[in-house]
């Protein structure tokens, strides 16, 4: 099996199944660009080594997977907030790590771990009070009294 | 950490971890959120009450929709005025939202609350109607359960509020209205209409386009509804039902729903319903 090589941003390099790096689109396409199996290793400036990793640790356990639908808007991707259990595991990591992989997966177009981070982050979220939500996330509340008022009374039809 | 910026150039120095995350990112954990946590996540800083407003309408839609307790909060905000006929002819209701204070948007539609198991059995014996509101199955299954809730207004300070407010628009030369929005689709079906005043907030009348209703409360409008509708009701009730139609037709909203010729026939007047439901919404191209 042909295997190629990822460079991090802190320049070290991964050995990696092309048909594990494939499953980022980013890696698949540069690849199809390329025409080839690559010599030199495939720089990703914006991951570092850490995250490439569990990234890569990600791809090598979804590497059978069938790719995800087309339609962006599919209820089945959209409608459940359920995570398989290795991928519950696979995301029970610090917040900075967390939010590190979800950009990973942006940046290298890997929609099915992208979903998983942001249904990790909205189960984080569901049900909490917005203090709850500030204390979870550590975000400073930065709106006037005034303005909570306004988001209170704008709000005020679905709450209890 | 770098800055964030949403499409309208906002700029948000970062608070926490998650702010390292793009607008387009925060979009997609609002498309796994409640309408409910929606606005919790969006009540907690600047920059993602910003993303919400900016959230696409079919997200929003689908929080509401997805939400499993969606009914509790749609009826809890919505007046609701449920209309009880004669006992062999069942029973139509009109369900009518109408905050229209605190929130600045709504998204209307109007459907029928024919229960699944009627429409099913109109569906098999070949009903254009029901073939047409079964077409997705999913969605009717979903406004099937809306409709097990009612709650009754009576007595709401809400019924008091003006019906219409300020209008932003004109008049055609027949009088009426015309200050509707042509955006008729918002992600449900040809039968949900999006309508603003110039302050944003839906106005009932507009919508129905009628001028009489210009001056009225809430109250008002509901009584002449139902007015309108027991003088209808003389007769058979498939004739008061098609009276009912053409009442809300002058607004044109039944006519996907309810313009099939003889719609009523497989399933009788008994479960025929028709309700009026406002979505709130938060468009930011009239936010503020």
């Amino acid at each position: 099996m042909s295997q190629i090589i990822l460079l991090s941003s802190d320049n070290v390099e991964m050995k990696v199944d092309k048909e594990v790096a494939e499953r980022s689109i980013l890696i698949k396409n540069m690849l199809e660009d390329v025409g080839e199996t690559p010599d030199q290793a495939i720089p990703i400036p914006n991951v570092n080594e850490g995250v490439l990793r569990k990234v890569i640790e990600w791809c090598e356990h979804h590497r059978n997977d069938p790719p995800p639908p087309a339609d962006e808007d599919s209820d089945s991707r959209k409608k459940s907030t359920d995570i398989e259990e290795w991928d519950q595991k696979f995301m029970q990591v610090d917040q900075e790590m967390l939010f590190e992989i979800i950009l990973a997966a942006n940046y290298l177009d890997i929609k099915p771990l992208l979903d998983v981070g942001c249904k990790t982050v909205a189960n984080m979220i569901k049900g909490k009070s917005p203090e709850e939500i500030r204390k979870t996330f550590n975000i400073q509340n930065d709106f006037t009294p005034e303005e909570e008022d306004q988001i209170r009374r704008e709000n005020e039809w679905a709450e209890e | 950490m770098r800055p964030l910026t949403t499409s309208t150039g906002y700029q948000e120095p970062a608070k926490g971890p998650v702010s390292i995350l793009p607008a387009d990112v925060i979009i997609a954990i609002y498309s796994y959120l409640s309408i409910h946590d929606q606005l919790a996540f969006s009540s907690t800083h600047r920059f993602f009450r910003q993303v919400f407003l900016s959230l696409p309408t079919s997200l929003r839609y689908k929080a509401i929709r997805n939400d499993s307790c969606a009914p509790i909060y749609i009826h809890k905000l919505l007046p609701i005025h449920r209309f009880q006929l004669r006992d062999t002819h069942g029973y139509i209701t009109l369900d009518c939202a109408v905050k229209l204070l605190t929130i600045r948007n709504y998204y209307l539609t109007i459907h029928s609350a024919l229960s699944w198991q009627r429409t099913n059995e109109g569906r098999l014996r070949g009903d254009a109607l029901c073939k047409w509101l079964m077409r997705d199955t999913q969605k009717f299954k979903h406004w099937s359960r809306l409709n097990n809730k009612a709650i009754d207004i009576t007595g709401s300070p809400l019924l008091d509020e003006p019906l219409l407010r300020s209008i932003r628009g004109s008049t055609n030369s027949n009088g009426y209205l015309t200050a509707v929005s042509p955006s008729a689709r918002h992600g449900i079906d040809k039968t949900t209409r999006v309508i603003y005043n110039c302050c944003g907030a839906m106005t009932v009348s507009a919508w129905l386009g009628v001028p009489k209703y210009m001056g009225m409360t809430v109250r008002e409008f509901f009584q002449d509804l139902w007015n309108e509708l027991q003088n209808s009701m003389d007769g058979e009730a498939p004739a008061a039902v098609s009276n009912f139609k053409n009442i809300l037709m002058q607004a044109n909203q039944l006519k996907l729903v309810l313009s099939e010729p003889g719609s009523t026939r497989a399933f009788g007047a008994q479960d025929f319903a028709v309700t009026l439901y406002c979505w709130p919404l938060y468009p930011c191209h009239l936010h503020g």
